[in-house]
C-alpha cells in the first residue's frame, strides 16, 4: 500500500484528517478493498488498545456471532440469568439494610433531610423502592396459621423453630423448617410457607422461589398460597412485570388472596 | 489458579453461595466505578449480570482460562462493557428499554463477549512488545500529538517518533496476526 494511504488511514484514526482530506478517505474505503481491510485493522488496534475506547463488532452476519447467540437462548443460560436477577436484587436489599456504623447515628438530626431524599428516591427509582414498601405492607405473617394445634407445646422443635420466627430470627429458624421437613409426612404446606417467608425476610430469594414452587407444584390443599407469596417475592426485587402476572393469575382464578391481589394490582 | 477454577464452576454450576460470594466480593468496586462514570446503580447491576452470564457461556464453550484474578477480571471486563455501553449509546438514536436479560439481547450479548475476546487478545500482543514500544504505542493510540510525544522520550524529532512508532506498530500487527484466534476475530 502507498505512503499516502497509509497516512490517510492514520489521520483519520487520530483525526486530523481535513474536510478535503476526509473526502478521499470515504472515497477510499468505498472502492479499494485492500485500502479498506488496512483501515478495520488499523481502527481495530487504535480501539482496542486506548483505555476509553472500545472496538464494536458490525458484521452481525458473522457465524461466530449467531454461534454464541444460541447459546444465550439456550434453557441453561436463561436460568443463570433469572438466578443472577434474583440475586442482585438480593444483594441490593441487604446493602440497603446493612447497619450503620456508630459513629453515624449523630446523623438521625438529619433525617428529615434523609427523608427529603427519600422520597425523591422514590420519584425516580420507583421501580424497586415503590415495590418494596408494597412488600412490606403486604407480607402479613400473623395470617400463617400456627404450625403447632392450639395446647399442643410438646413438639420441641415445632415450638422452637416457631418461636424464632415469631421473634423474627429467620435465619435461625430454616434449618429447623428442614428439619421438621425432612421428618414430617403429610400436611406439610404450612411449614413450607413458614420456610419460604423465612427466606424471602432474610434476602434468600432464589431459595424462596424454590421453596414457594415446591408449594405450587404439591397437591397439598394450601398449594396455591404460593403464588401469593411468589407475587410477594417479586415486589420485593422490584420485578413489577412477574409480580403482575402472579397477581392476575390469583385474581382471575380466583385463588388465595384474590382480593388483596386485585387492590394490589390497582397500586401498581 | 484454583481460587478462579471455583468461581467459574460456581457460575456454571449455578451455585447460589458460590454467586452470592462473588456478588459480595466483587460488586462493590463495579457499582463505584459505573457511578462515578456516569451510570446508576441499576446500570451497574445490569452490566454484573451481563459480564457473569458472558463469561459463564464462554467457560462452558471454551474451557477458558482467566490468566490474572478473577475479581480483577470481572472489574475490567465490567469496566469495558461501561466504555462499550457509553460508546453505543451515543451511536444509539432511541435508547432501548432492559427489561429483560437474555430476550431480544441474546445477539448484542453474543458480540460483547466476542469482542471482550477480541480485546483480550490485542492486550495480550500488546504486552509481548518491550517497555519502550508500549510506552510510545499507548500514547499514539491515545491520539497524543507527536510533539508532545517526543518531549515525553527526549526524543530529537517527530520524524524519529514517526520511525519509532512504524516499528513499534509493525511488531505489533505481526504478533497479533500470529494468533490462531486472530482470523476468527478480525472480520467481525
Amino acid at each position: 500500500m502507498k505512503t499516502e494511504d497509509k497516512d490517510l488511514i492514520e489521520k483519520k484514526l487520530r483525526e486530523q484528517l481535513s474536510l478535503e482530506e476526509e473526502k478521499s478517505f470515504t472515497a477510499k474505503l468505498e472502492e479499494d478493498e485492500e485500502f479498506k481491510q488496512a483501515y478495520i485493522f488499523e481502527k481495530q488496534l487504535f480501539e482496542n488498545l486506548d483505555d476509553s475506547d472500545w472496538n464494536l463488532t458490525e458484521n452481525l452476519e458473522s457465524t461466530e456471532i449467531k454461534e454464541y447467540a444460541k447459546l444465550f437462548k439456550s434453557e441453561d443460560a436463561r436460568k443463570l440469568a433469572d438466578q443472577l436477577k434474583v440475586i442482585t436484587a438480593e444483594h441490593r436489599n441487604s446493602a440497603t439494610t446493612r447497619p450503620k456504623s456508630r459513629k453515624l447515628y449523630w446523623i438521625t438530626g438529619l433525617a428529615a433531610t434523609l427523608l427529603i431524599i427519600l422520597v425523591s428516591v422514590f420519584v425516580f427509582y420507583p421501580n424497586s423502592q415503590s415495590t418494596n414498601q408494597l412488600y412490606t405492607t403486604y407480607l402479613d405473617v400473623s395470617e400463617v396459621p400456627s404450625m403447632i394445634p392450639r395446647g399442643d407445646r410438646e413438639d420441641a422443635l415445632k415450638v422452637k423453630a416457631q418461636d424464632l420466627f415469631e421473634s423474627k430470627k429467620y435465619k435461625e429458624a430454616i434449618p429447623l423448617f428442614d428439619e421438621i421437613l425432612s421428618s414430617q409426612t403429610g400436611n406439610v404446606a404450612t411449614i413450607l410457607i413458614y420456610k419460604g417467608i423465612s427466606q424471602m425476610e432474610s434476602d434468600q430469594l432464589v431459595e424462596a422461589i424454590s421453596t414457594f414452587d415446591q408449594l405450587i407444584e404439591s397437591n397439598l390443599l394450601d398449594a396455591s398460597k404460593g403464588y401469593w407469596y411468589k407475587s410477594l417475592i417479586y415486589l420485593k426485587m422490584g420485578e413489577r412485570q412477574k409480580a403482575e402476572e402472579i397477581l392476575e393469575k390469583i385474581k382471575s382464578e380466583s385463588l388465595y388472596n384474590a382480593v388483596k391481589a386485585s387492590e394490589l394490582l390497582e397500586k401498581l | 489458579m484454583d481460587e478462579n477454577k471455583e468461581y467459574l464452576e460456581a457460575l456454571v454450576k449455578g451455585s447460589n453461595s458460590g454467586i452470592r460470594k462473588i456478588y459480595d466480593q466483587c460488586f462493590e468496586n463495579v457499582k463505584k466505578y459505573i457511578v462515578s462514570n456516569g451510570g446508576q446503580l441499576a446500570d451497574a447491576e445490569d452490566v454484573f449480570q451481563r459480564v457473569l452470564l458472558e463469561i459463564t457461556v464462554r467457560y462452558k464453550k471454551e474451557n477458558f482460562e482467566i490468566k490474572s484474578d478473577f475479581k480483577g477480571y470481572l472489574f475490567i471486563a465490567c469496566r469495558n462493557s461501561w466504555i462499550r455501553e457509553i460508546k453505543r449509546s451515543k451511536k444509539r438514536v432511541t435508547s432501548e428499554l432492559k427489561t429483560d436479560l437474555i430476550d431480544g439481547r441474546a445477539e448484542e450479548l453474543a458480540m460483547e463477549l466476542l469482542e471482550q475476546k477480541r480485546w483480550e487478545l490485542f492486550q495480550e500482543g500488546f504486552a509481548k512488545l518491550s517497555a519502550k514500544c508500549r510506552d510510545v504505542l499507548k500514547l499514539y493510540f491515545e491520539k497524543v500529538p507527536f510533539s508532545k510525544i517526543m518531549n515525553a522520550f527526549n526524543y530529537s524529532s517527530e520524524t524519529v517518533v514517526r520511525q519509532r512508532v512504524f516499528k513499534c506498530k509493525t511488531k505489533l500487527k505481526e504478533i497479533i496476526k500470529k494468533n490462531k484466534n486472530y482470523n476468527s476475530l478480525k472480520e467481525l
